[in-house]
């Protein structure tokens, strides 16, 4: 076939396991949204300041005339408030979200995906870890802000 | 194969029970694709764990977010692009960690020639992997698979034409050390 010259599909389809579906259905019993956590919005307040911060520096460094080192330190910028916001991420994954903001984030969280595949194969380009930390920071806000709202929302029942 | 099987199309009471979280419909709509979900993740990720990872995070995500689907014919399709991202998710996360996972075949079929495919498929890197099967497999066009990982449409040719010779190169590699093996027997 001119399409599928090594017969890809003539290999056999591996069966699924049998329990993966008890599995599924567990987890949608168990939304993410209901795990109800403390937060130190302090602390998150603070890390979220240092990493916008950051990513001014980077939009004030685009005026700059282009030198190599100038190319160097953006990208070490925006590599290291990539990482410091992912930090932060990681805590507030764990969160309480509305179903809004659930939808906007799984859309950011794809962005992301898509982000990372484009930096496994350009780990330099200066450009997709800006984009990446700007994600980051659009989707730490997010978090913060619905974490806000839903402790509002609990303290009031 | 598993190129039509994501085509089968959702009537609308059906995407009304999805959009309210029915637990029955949710089971049979995932009757429905897992065969081919499945077997997309084995192939893309090269092992079963990382397949068990990639359904199950896929569904989860298409069941919580089947409000956004307007059109049920699409949702196979849909279902096919989060497999597709969650498995480059898998591929990232490994990258970082840097660990070498066991390939597994993910199939008991007993064909040495099957065997042999399979075999040269998961010792491929994972975009070679994902181009290759999106492309022969599913039926991809070049355009489509460029827009699923983000990239050029050159790229996707170029990265599957490298493949399938890596792939040629393996089985023929495979053939001359059998053919060797038994030369030696005689």
């Amino acid at each position: 076939m001119q399409n599928d010259p090594l017969n890809l599909r003539s290999l056999p389809n591996p069966a699924p396991p049998e329990d993966l579906w008890p599995s599924i259905a567990a987890a949608l019993d168990d939304p993410p949204r209901s795990r109800v956590r403390r937060y130190l919005p302090v602390a998150l307040a603070a890390s979220l300041v240092l990493a916008v911060t950051g990513l001014q520096v980077i939009d004030m460094a685009d005026d700059q005339p282009t030198h190599a080192t100038t190319e160097d330190s953006e990208l070490q910028l925006a590599r290291a408030t990539s990482a410091r916001l992912e930090q932060l991420l990681r805590r507030q994954r764990d969160g309480v979200l509305d179903a809004t903001a659930v939808e906007s984030l799984a859309w950011m969280e794809q962005e992301l995906g898509w982000l990372d595949v484009q930096l496994a194969d350009n780990p330099s380009e200066t450009r997709l870890w800006r984009q990446r930390a700007e994600l980051l920071a659009e989707m730490a806000s997010q978090y913060e802000r619905n974490n806000w709202q839903a402790r509002i929302q609990l303290a009031s029942y | 194969m598993s190129n039509n099987a994501f085509n089968q199309p959702l009537d609308a009471l059906c995407l009304k029970r999805l959009r309210k979280q029915c637990r029955r419909t949710q089971e049979q709509v995932y009757r429905l694709f897992v065969e081919a979900a499945w077997t997309l993740a084995v192939r893309l990720t090269g092992c079963e764990a990382g397949a068990w990872d990639a359904v199950q995070e896929s569904f989860l995500r298409a069941f919580r977010q089947a409000g956004q689907l307007h059109d049920g014919s699409a949702f196979g399709f849909w279902l096919r692009r989060i497999i597709v991202n969650q498995a480059m998710d898998i591929h990232r996360m490994r990258s970082r960690e840097s660990t070498e996972v066991p390939r597994e075949t993910g199939s008991d079929a007993p064909d040495p020639a099957w065997l042999d495919l399979e075999t040269a498929i998961a010792g491929l890197d994972a975009h070679g992997r994902m181009v290759l099967w999106l492309h022969d497999a599913e039926g991809m066009t070049h355009e489509e698979i460029a827009s699923l990982v983000g990239k050029t449409v050159s790229w996707s040719k170029t990265r599957l034409s490298r493949t399938r010779a890596r792939v040629r190169e393996a089985l023929s590699k495979e053939m001359n050390s059998s053919l060797r093996k038994v030369g030696n027997a005689k």
